[in-house]
């Protein structure tokens, strides 16, 4: 076996599912849920178990988890709906799209406004305009980035947390489920 | 459900209570930015021609703005823009502040469960 870490980690962790489970997680060929790593061991495991490898659906790139709630969740969320924070996720990076586009045009557009007051400042000599054009892109570049900055850390960071509760739902859900089943 | 209602204290209810509340200010804070950005409109309007040193007469006509300073037309729709994103992104963090509270009480909720669940079964 590889001396990664990594892969060491994953295998351990893949090595604990059912051949029918592997098996089918290769077919669905998932890799927004899994990584190539992750595939990599999955055919590592089936051909150690000696089960035939069968082909793979086409791979899947985007998050789907409103379908994989609809799916997958027997019982219903009582206090929010699933649905309803996937699309909160893809309202945050689409505003995360826009805010810089905005923010540059806005500065864009006052980019001439900058150069003027730039330029009363700098001494009188050849290169002034150039120097004003220069440090007034200089000037739009940081106010950009730091706006943007603001707004990316906070939505960026709210997505995730949401995200990670979700699946921390999903999971002390899917275990409830389970131990029901099991009784 | 019984079980759940035992399991839901004072705490998941405040809790729920100050969702509530994340959740209906970010409606608000939505309403009031889209508001502010549409009453705005006319003053920024005003602003620029008068800064660009245009006859106020010249602002009932958009294409003749236009035709003047494009620029104009741009800074004004793009502050609009702007403050229409500002409400988005606060609506956005105050609505998943809401979402996430009510997923802490459910995660909560379903750990209890399956806690005593557990403690039955032994």
């Amino acid at each position: 076996m590889s001396n990664d870490p990594i892969r060491r980690h994953v295998y351990a962790y893949l090595s604990e599912k059912s051949t029918e489970e592997l098996l089918e997680t290769w077919r669905k060929n998932d890799r927004f849920e899994w990584t190539g790593l992750a595939f990599d061991v999955i055919q590592e495991l089936l051909i150690e178990r000696g089960a035939d490898i069968p082909g793979q659906n086409e791979p899947i790139w985007e998050y789907r988890a409103k379908d994989a709630i609809n799916d997958d969740l027997e019982e219903p969320t009582i206090f929010y709906k699933p649905g309803q924070v996937v699309r909160l996720c893809e309202w945050i990076n689409r505003v995360i799209i826009a805010a810089p586009v905005l923010f540059y045009t806005q500065e864009l557009i006052r980019l001439p406004g900058y150069v003027d007051l730039i330029r009363a400042y700098l001494p009188d000599f050849f290169i002034r305009d150039l120097l004003a054009w220069v440090f007034a892109l200089i000037y739009t570049n940081v106010v950009v980035v730091i706006g943007f900055l603001f707004i990316y850390f906070p939505l960026k960071g709210l997505a995730t947390v949401l995200q990670i509760l979700m699946d921390m739902d999903l999971r002390t859900r899917s275990s409830k489920l389970s131990y029901t089943a099991g009784e | 459900l019984d079980i759940a209602d035992e399991l839901y204290t004072k705490k998941h209810e405040r809790l729920q209570h100050y969702a509530m509340i994340a959740g209906v200010f970010a409606w608000l804070i939505a309403i009031c930015y889209v508001m502010a950005a549409i009453g705005l409109l006319p003053s920024n309007w005003i602003w620029h021609i008068r800064t660009r040193g245009l006859p106020d007469e010249i602002a009932k006509n958009i294409l003749e703005v236009f035709s003047y300073d494009p620029l104009i037309v741009f800074s004004v729709l793009v502050q609009f823009l702007k403050t229409i994103l500002t409400g988005a992104v606060l609506a956005l963090i105050l609505k998943g502040i809401s979402h996430g509270l009510h997923m802490l009480i459910e995660i909560d909720l379903n750990q209890k469960l399956l806690l005593q669940g557990e403690s039955d079964e032994q």
